[in-house]
């Protein structure tokens, strides 16, 4: 018998968004390492069949796709009802999905449904040579212990966290079969119905698509200290984020948090100005290529972590390290 | 409308790296001379309890914890910042179970409560502050067979029988909606930073008698206490380790180090 790894994709009002990528990523690995086994992606949205191709090319071996127009970016709930539908009539071995808003709430429910364990947040996995052997590598204790956790159930469920797995590169050659799923949306339970969505106008480039992130702590001291932040990033192209401490004290937005319970960013330049370097808010950034760190306090946890630092008061380096900049960048 | 916010003690999630420490036989963090604290979550959660019976005075808060005896306090705390009545469970029998189980004896308790004054609404942290698993209020959903909003930041009144929840999201926020009951799981934003618990509340709440449940107290399948009813095993823990190799830059003067700083980053090719 094959053994199937559903792998969760909802491409709901967006693009395909690169978790799914990642989570298909995590799949393979997993597919690959027991051999036999299946990678099908469970593609979830309105209209989505174009990205099937997409999913095949980096891993897929089959796209399941489930459209309807129920099937947004804050419809959980008949997503469940898919996989657990999905999961009870096929058996498959395991359910991978991205740690965020639908998975994060998908995943111990269906587990719970189908009395499994559930483990998310997984930064890595050990597959060993078949289900019973996995174990899930995830952080705790914000970043300071890593665990190692073997789920106890019928089904392997897990949510991998944003940025842990590199998708595979596209493979055009790759085949795989498309299929349209056949279960019946609309009869779904649907008890949550979003009333309405309130959008801001949003400043700048999206945190996790800026090359170079500008960010202020508690350090800055105060919200309008932030325009020199602001200044820099504009000038490097940029984007200014900021940590719990800024966002708790409304200097920056919660959009602009970044850490485990924020954002989890990637950029070439991580510049923390007046942050201590939190567990949780390092979490964030482990992905980012280079972190340079401007603190007073040559303790701070920050410089374990950065590639570049600088022990001083960011009211001194600042405007000389963005004068420097203009300069350098003026003279090409 | 009766709110039930469930709030876990943890050990100082800001302890700091060199003072973090895991039992090797437990595989639990060692608490040494950190404080045990509310998970910050929970707080939160409680916060945004709070915020609806602000506005809306008919409302009860009560607050849940499983925990040791301790954890007495952090119904304490809860209390202090306004909750109303609150309820510990504590059993030897509680120590070892996994969220599964632990999700089962919140549920059982929960249903009890309810016998006394039916819960509207349970709200749970996202996730705790020491495994951070974030598992708890989607159990409970099941648990109880209701209906969930995951990652709400705020309560906004609706039409009877239903309730309304804000849920930040890029770029904005939604609302959401569902009947009552149900469960929602609570994040941050900049409306719900938690308040601090007035120390005379504490006070009181010192003085006034918690009801502690033990396994014996609630229905509850013995058999989900078992060993064998885990559906997680934390197979082993280890500290993360951080080498530093940080590059400090040299300088005379800050100004000086700031403008070293932008050439450095121009010869690496980051700027
Ligand atoms: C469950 C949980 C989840 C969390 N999630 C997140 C998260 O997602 N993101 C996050 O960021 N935090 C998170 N936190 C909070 C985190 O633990 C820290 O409290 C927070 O990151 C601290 O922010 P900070 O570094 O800005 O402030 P602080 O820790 O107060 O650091 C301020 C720093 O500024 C420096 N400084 C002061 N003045 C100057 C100056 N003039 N020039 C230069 N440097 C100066 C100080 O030396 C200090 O190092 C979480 C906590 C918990 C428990």
């Amino acid at each position: 018998m094959v053994t199937d790894i559903l792998a969760f994709c909802a491409a709901a009002e967006h693009e395909l968004p690169r978790s799914a990528l990642e989570v298909l990523a995590c799949a393979r690995q997993v597919a690959d390492a027991w051999g036999e086994a299946r990678v099908r992606a469970v593609l979830f949205g309105n209209n989505v069949a174009s990205h099937a191709q997409t999913l095949i090319a980096h891993g897929a071996d089959q796209v399941l796709t489930v459209n309807h127009p129920r099937l947004t970016s804050q419809a959980a709930e008949p997503m469940l009802g898919v996989l657990e539908q999905l999961a009870r009539a096929e058996r498959p071995a395991a359910v991978l999905l991205p740690n965020d808003l639908l998975g994060g709430e998908i995943t111990p429910r269906l587990a719970w449904r189908l009395d499994s364990g559930a483990v998310t947040d997984c930064i890595g996995v050990e597959p060993g040579r078949s289900p019973d052997e996995v174990r899930w590598v995830r952080p705790t204790h914000g970043g300071k212990a890593v665990a190692r956790m073997t789920i106890i159930g019928p089904i392997q469920i897990a949510t991998v966290r944003s940025r842990a797995f590199e998708p595979r590169p596209a493979d055009p050659a790759r085949a795989g079969e498309v299929v349209a799923s056949a279960i019946d949306v609309k009869a779904l339970p649907n008890n949550v119905t979003v009333v309405d969505e309130v959008t801001h106008e949003s400043e700048g480039i999206p945190l996790e698509q800026a090359q170079i992130i500008v960010s202020g702590g508690r350090g800055m001291g105060d919200a309008k200290e932030f325009v020199h932040l602001r200044k820099l990033a504009d000038l490097l192209g940029g984007a200014v984020a900021g940590s719990r401490a800024a966002a708790d004290a409304g200097w920056v937005s919660h959009d602009q948090l970044v850490g485990q319970t924020g954002k989890i960013v990637a950029p070439k330049v991580y510049l923390a100005v007046g942050i201590s370097g939190a567990p949780q808010h390092m979490s964030g950034i482990i992905s980012a290529k280079s972190i340079v760190a401007i603190n007073t306090d040559e303790e701070a946890p920050i410089f374990k972590a950065a590639h570049l630092g600088v022990v001083g008061d960011w009211r001194e380096v600042l405007p000389a390290f963005t004068a420097a900049c203009e300069q350098l960048r003026g003279g090409g | 409308m009766h709110i039930v916010v469930c709030v876990k003690q943890i050990i100082n999630p800001d302890t700091p790296a060199h003072l973090f420490q895991l039992d090797p036989q437990t595989k639990k963090q060692i608490r040494g001379s950190q404080p045990l604290v509310i998970s910050i979550f929970d707080e939160i959660a409680v916060e945004v309890a709070l915020q609806f019976r602000d506005k809306d005075k008919s409302a009860t808060v009560s607050a849940l914890s499983l925990g040791e005896t301790e954890a007495g306090e952090t119904l304490h705390h809860a209390q202090g910042m306004g909750a109303g009545p609150a309820f510990l469970l504590s059993d030897p029998a509680f120590a070892d179970l996994d969220a599964f189980g632990r999700a089962h004896v919140l549920a059982a308790a929960l249903r009890k409560i309810g016998e006394t004054t039916p819960v509207d609404l349970v709200l749970c942290g996202q996730q705790a502050g020491d495994v951070e698993l974030g598992v708890t209020g989607p159990y409970l959903a099941e648990a109880l067979g209701w209906p969930m909003v995951a990652l709400a930041s705020n309560i906004v009144p609706a039409s009877e029988g239903r309730i309304r929840f804000t849920r930040p999201r890029e770029g904005g926020y939604a609302v959401l909606e569902a009947p009552l009951p149900c469960v929602a799981t609570i994040t941050n934003d900049q409306s719900n930073v938690p308040r601090y618990p007035s120390i005379l509340g504490i006070r009181k709440a010192m003085k006034t008698q918690l009801p502690v449940w033990a396994a014996a107290d609630l229905s509850l399948d013995r058999n989900l206490l078992a060993p064998e009813a885990a559906r997680l095993n934390l197979t082993a823990i280890e500290t993360a380790r951080r080498e530093s190799h940080c590059e400090f830059i040299p300088g005379q003067s800050a100004k000086e180090k700031g403008e070293h700083l932008a050439q450095r980053m121009r010869e690496l090719k980051l700027i």
